[in-house]
């Protein structure tokens, strides 16, 4: 793939940084991993790792002042007719499961959004956990961000962090849940799987300006159906 | 005896009064008013009601059609149908979508009063319990259900067009419709007039989200099913779905804000999703 993030070669900087907070929420808080991503395709393998609770955080401790500061809380701009890379995870949703259009899962504009919802797909609920659909996946997970808008998107990498240096990081203030695991495309026909997978795509910026606007999309050949974000519940005190 | 027929009394509303009994020992008839409604209920203009062999008026814009002299003591056929339909089979006939019967036997003098509910015969009933179940639940969207094509189908969501082996391409009226035309649907005017033998639908669009469907049961009421998720009667405000271009579309990150247009389903259904 000729394409890259939208991030630029910043991607590696945020990437990075985003497995130093999992580090964190994994036990070893000011550890950064042994090796630097070398291309975007290099980090589905990790991305699938961390999804299924087996990746092994390094310990290589971070120096000061490091990776923590690159986290980038603003959206990058998109040139015209230029192509992106995304990351997309195939989880259907609540919005997902409702559109008419075939499933196709969530996109990440951001590969620390991604590693952050592939720590948050490992947390398996308790069994006893309410079934979402009489489908087969065993229960909710939670993986699909939780953003007001775009920007709001963004910032919140910032509240993650603030919220795990505080220790009181909570999945749900910042993922809406899954409600299952889709099939390779192009194969609908076939069952719901039960395995998380991430994989790259291609993505013009007309389209991303478009799902960036409205949070869901529908596009590609097949056309999917895609997600970006998801709007946090409404509380009522 | 019936004073109608070929005799100077055929016309209806003209009824000599019993001092002219030396024509007629005894007029033996009964006022009648036929009052004609939709399945919902409202009454329904410009249909054409015939008590039999007696006498053939259509409904005012209030839905009632008056006779002011029907035969007493003798059991009538009384028909309703939509003029449009073609002709009124003899009595005994079969009786196509949009008529209805009734028999009614009255007495001398009665000022009787008959309501009669057109059906819509070829459109499907609401049953949600039927949708609502694994698998088809999981397996159907609101495509499917438009098409009242339950069973049979793999996990996921039948595509217009792709039962036909053209499915859509670009999220747009003309090429959703498209695609369902392929399948079978037939573009209908609007608003669409019911159909013999065939059933409404109408498309919606969320622009660059979705599309969706809408059918209209037997009860009168639209309904839909998105997606994986229940079929429902109700909008997005949770009122029945009287009107789907009135109709409260707007479920949040998905807003149906485009209609399309309607169509007719042929009363069997049509096949949809993989051929």
């Amino acid at each position: 793939m000729t394409a890259s993030f939208t991030l630029g070669p910043a991607w590696v900087d945020q990437y990075v940084s985003s497995l130093v907070l999992l580090h964190a929420l994994l036990g070893q808080p000011g550890t950064a991993p042994s090796s630097r991503p070398a291309s975007p395709e290099s980090i589905i393998k990790t991305l699938q790792e961390i999804a299924l609770d087996r990746y092994k955080p390094g310990d290589q401790s971070l120096q000061p002042g490091g990776q923590r500061a690159a986290l980038i809380v603003e959206p990058p701009p998109l040139a015209p007719s230029e192509t992106y890379l995304v990351i997309v995870l195939n989880a259907s949703t609540d919005i997902g499961d409702f559109a008419s259009v075939e499933n196709g899962g969530i996109v990440f504009e951001d590969p620390a959004w991604a590693v952050l919802a592939a720590h948050s797909i490992a947390q398996v609920p308790r069994k006893d956990a309410p079934f979402a659909f009489d489908l087969p996946y065993p229960w909710r997970r939670l993986g699909v961000p939780l953003a007001t808008d775009n920007a709001d998107l963004w910032h919140r990498l910032g509240g993650i962090r603030q919220a795990v240096d505080d220790g009181k990081f909570s999945m749900r203030d910042f993922f809406g849940a899954v409600t299952g695991f889709l099939p390779p495309p192009p194969r609908p026909e076939l069952k719901l799987t039960q395995q998380p997978e991430f994989r790259l795509m291609e993505v013009s910026s007309e389209l991303l300006a478009a799902l960036r606007a409205q949070g869901v999309q529908s596009f590609g050949r097949p056309i999917r159906f895609y997600e970006l974000f998801q709007h946090p519940p409404v509380l009522h005190h | 005896m019936s004073n109608f027929g070929r005799s100077a009394f055929s016309l209806p509303g003209v009824v000599r009064p019993p001092s002219h009994a030396k024509v007629h020992a005894t007029l033996k008839t009964a006022k009648l008013t036929v009052t004609v409604t939709d399945p919902c209920g409202k009454p329904l203009a410009a249909v054409e009601v015939e008590v039999t062999g007696v006498a053939i008026q259509n409904t005012a814009a209030d839905g009632t059609a008056k006779f002011n002299a029907v035969p007493a003591g003798q059991v009538l056929n009384i028909k309703a149908r939509k003029t449009d339909y073609g002709p009124v089979p003899p009595a005994g006939g079969t009786f196509t979508p949009g008529e209805t019967v009734d028999s009614e036997t009255f007495t001398v003098g009665q000022n009787a009063a008959v309501t009669m509910k057109l059906t819509f015969k070829g459109n499907p009933p609401y049953e949600p319990s039927r949708w609502n179940k694994a698998p088809v639940i999981g397996s159907t969207n609101c495509y499917a259900y438009a098409a009242n094509d339950p069973d049979g189908h793999p996990p996921g969501k039948p595509q217009p067009g792709q039962h036909c082996g053209s499915p859509w391409t670009t999220l747009s009226c003309a090429e959703v419709s498209r695609a369902a035309q392929c399948d079978g649907f037939i573009p209908a005017p609007s608003p669409p007039p019911p159909k013999p033998g065939y059933y409404p639908v109408a498309l919606v669009l969320a622009p660059g989200a979705d599309y969706h469907w809408y059918r209209l049961d037997d009860n009168c009421f639209w309904s839909h099913k998105p997606g994986n998720t229940d079929a429902r009667n109700v909008d997005a405000a949770g009122s029945p779905v009287t009107n789907p271009e009135t109709a409260n579309r707007n479920y949040g990150a998905l807003n149906y804000t485009v209609f399309c247009g309607y169509f007719y389903v042929p009363a069997a259904g049509i096949r949809t999703g993989l051929p």
